[in-house]
């Protein structure tokens, strides 16, 4: 990502698209957001579901779900049919212009309108809004939560592309990019395979698949999981598949802080720390500054710090000499960082530090150069095109729209059984599934609600505060129904990260199923390049039904 | 009736064009006060209205004690358990108060809350912390600083110094 110092300051007009940053990252750029709008910039906000941030953006575009790389072609097509598109930047820096200009060409405002719902005129205004001014685009994971989610990615990318709009102050395209600074600064691969070690490389498994991957490994069989710093049931797809694999487990452990619907099946539960009594590394998805997480209670009760737990383990089945006793956890983070770290200013409560500049340049792509094959932006991606003689799939090098799986469009029969398609936001009181216990948070929540259209409910006989029933082929949840216009009609909003032992679970009703252009069959892998072959799950590739409990 | 008109020395701007209806600022309510679940002595409520073009826009608007000038609660309360106090916010007397919850009738904004114990309770003003130069708690903890406190005066410089700034901007 840009440095927010730079483009708060540079900036002309921010798209915010499937990015809910106000519910699930207030702390990360928000309010350089708020700096560079009082400064005059304009904020456009692209997601379905009315969101606070998008009750501040100047435009609210609210494509039906999964449509959104056709509204980005859409643009693209209309930018280059009014000749605003950078020629001088597509020239120099792109690669697979033309067929990425072909597919767009197939886009007419009529027909963006008519696949994604998003008027005419209003696509029109913003394609030349972004075009015109110095622009920034902010991407979250929304858009990218169905089977075509990494289309949309794609054409967003391209609409930056052939705009220019990248590797200058207040211009560029950002998509969880801190990975790359993050990863060069920790020294992970020493701690992870110390010089040695000789750890072999072992089987992946798909986390989209997880029910059913666990089942389907063979050689060796799984008997056994530990796990750790995730939730294994609540969290995942159809959460009962996942249950039942668990439940063939011989010996499951779970390194929790609190009794949910993981310790629930769990053979042994361990007592986690909580971030308070460890310590640890922050950096961020949006901002290039990291913090170190101090300690500041010792471990409570009989919880143990992770890494001591992992150190002991390693010592007890006899690795002791990559295992040193009485390594504390700051060991382990000198052993991580850099040498020149500065670790007096990471663990100030004042000060977070700046990735250095080797890792994290404050412009990316100041320089033109970028990380592919051919060294351009490639509107084509050759990377595509190398995968797919290596792996099945769906590699279509050129951003397009597909309908996607589970939806209205990508499949009008089961649409016909199931006609409301069921988006779950984070939560923007917890973290996913954890501290659902607190009666501080449940005192702010209140009971686990569905947004509901208000015609839906209408059709269903279905009013505010009523207990309803969600249900599809796989399973049912109960919550109160929420009457709002903050979702499109036929669209509903459970947020995620609810107990199935409480009985509001949504994950539980979502299909099993990859995002992403690679076909990784039953889930289990030799090999997997996140940045290629998926990246995410399609978590809002769900249609349900619903009735008055 | 008394009316009782001293001017608070020290209030809480509400931003509401940054407020994001995020919480925070109820719990480090909770968290310096140690408040159980139940009163709020510090709430955010989020309000859906439709704009002119036909969009639905939230917003949200954070309310505690306004420690109003002119408090109608100072003047509803049949004990006296509420008085103009230090820096000139609305101070409660605990242990005068009955519990007959005439200054929650009398409160336009809700603010009296009521606990287990049916005893009134509220924002005082962060007093301790004030006194000592300390922002609010619930300022401290927002993330978007939609709060601000000061007096008046230093609010009134602070918001009209952030109208100048966008008006200059868009001139520029
Ligand atoms: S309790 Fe209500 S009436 Fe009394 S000072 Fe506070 S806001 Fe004003
Ligand atoms: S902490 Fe700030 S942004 Fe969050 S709800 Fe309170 S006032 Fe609004």
């Amino acid at each position: 990502m840009q440095a927010a110092e730079v483009w708060s300051r540079h900036t002309e007009l921010v798209i915010m698209w499937g990015c809910n940053a106000t519910g699930a990252g207030i702390h990360q750029d928000v309010c350089y957001l708020f700096e560079a709008m009082e400064r005059g910039a304009r904020l456009i906000v692209v997601d379905p579901i009315v969101t606070a941030i998008a009750s501040k953006a100047d435009v609210h575009l609210r494509p039906r779900p999964s449509t959104d790389a056709a509204l980005a072609l859409g643009m693209i097509n209309h930018i280059v049919s009014l000749g605003l598109e950078d020629r001088d930047f597509i020239d120099r820096y792109t690669y697979g212009y033309e067929e990425l200009q072909a597919e767009a060409r197939k886009w007419t405002l009529e027909r963006t309108e008519q696949v994604t719902g998003v008027p005419a005129a209003l696509v029109a205004q913003v394609a030349e809004d972004y075009a015109t001014h110095r622009s920034m685009i902010e991407c979250g994971y929304g858009h990218q939560r169905y089977t075509n989610g990494h289309q949309a990615q794609q054409a967003i990318a391209a609409l930056a592309a052939v705009c220019g709009h990248l590797g200058q102050p207040g211009a560029h395209c950002n998509y969880m990019e801190v990975g790359a600074g993050y990863a060069g600064l920790l020294n992970s691969g020493k701690v992870q395979n110390p010089a040695g070690a000789q750890i072999k490389k072992s089987r992946l498994i798909n986390i989209s698949l997880f029910g059913q991957a666990m089942r389907e490994a063979v050689d060796p069989p799984i008997k056994g999981v530990i796990k750790w710093r995730g939730t294994m049931i609540t969290q995942h797809q159809d959460a009962r598949r996942v249950i039942e694999a668990v439940k063939k487990l011989d010996f499951l452990v779970s390194i929790d802080q609190f009794p949910y619907d993981d310790t629930d099946y769990s053979d042994l539960v361990l007592p986690a720390c909580t971030m308070y009594e460890q310590w640890g590394v922050h950096p961020s998805y949006r901002h290039q500054y990291l913090q170190l997480q101090v300690p500041v209670v010792d471990p409570q009760y009989e919880s143990m710090p992770d890494i001591d737990f992992w150190a002991e383990l390693g010592r007890r089945m006899g690795y002791g000499e990559y295992f040193p006793k009485d390594y504390t956890g700051l060991d382990w983070l000198k052993e991580l960082l850099p040498p020149d770290f500065p670790f007096e200013q990471a663990m100030h409560p004042n000060g977070p530090i700046r990735l250095p500049e080797r890792f994290c340049h404050p412009i990316p792509n100041w320089d033109g150069k970028y990380n592919t094959p051919t060294g351009k932006i490639e509107l084509h991606a050759t990377a595509y095109d190398e995968r797919a003689k290596r792996f099945p799939g769906e590699w279509d090098p050129v951003a397009r729209y597909v309908p996607s799986a589970e939806s209205a469009e990508g499949d009008p029969e089961l649409a016909r059984r199931y006609p409301l398609l069921l988006i779950s936001q984070h939560p923007g009181t917890r973290t996913h599934d954890q501290f659902l216990n607190l009666p501080y948070i449940k005192e702010i929540e209140g009971p686990p609600k569905a947004m509901l259209h208000p015609d839906d409910a209408a059709a269903r006989g279905i009013q505010e505060g009523d207990r309803i029933r969600i249900y599809n082929d796989r399973a049912e949840s109960f919550v109160l129904a929420h009457v709002t216009r903050k979702v499109l009609p036929a669209t509903m909003e459970l947020d995620s990260g609810n107990w199935i032992r409480e009985g509001g679970n949504v994950n539980q009703l979502i299909h099993q199923r990859v995002a992403g252009p690679r076909d990784v069959g039953h889930g289990v892998m030799e090999e997997y390049d996140f940045q290629l072959d998926g990246h995410t799950t399609p978590f809002f590739n769900l249609l349900v039904e619903v009735e008055k409990a | 009736m008394s009316r009782e008109s001293v001017r608070p020395e020290t209030m809480l701007l509400v931003d509401q064009s940054r407020c994001v209806g995020c919480h925070a600022c109820e719990t480090a309510c909770k968290m310096e006060n140690d408040v159980p679940p139940g009163p709020r002595w510090i709430e955010v409520v989020e309000h859906e209205t439709l704009d002119t073009a036909g969009n639905v826009v939230l917003t949200f608007l954070p309310l505690n004690c306004r420690h109003c000038g002119d408090a109608p609660c100072i003047r509803a309360c049949p004990t006296l358990a509420l008085t103009r106090g230090e820096l000139g916010l609305v101070n409660l007397a605990v242990e005068r108060c009955i519990g007959c919850g005439e200054c929650l009738f009398a409160c336009p904004f809700g603010a009296p809350q009521f606990g287990e114990d049916r005893i009134m309770q509220k924002c005082h003003g962060c007093l301790e912390r004030r006194s000592q130069g300390l922002p609010t708690a619930c300022e401290q903890l927002c993330p978007t600083q939609a709060l601000k406190s000061g007096t008046p005066r230093e609010l009134s410089h602070h918001a009209r110094g952030a109208r100048a700034a966008a008006v200059a901007s868009r001139q520029g």
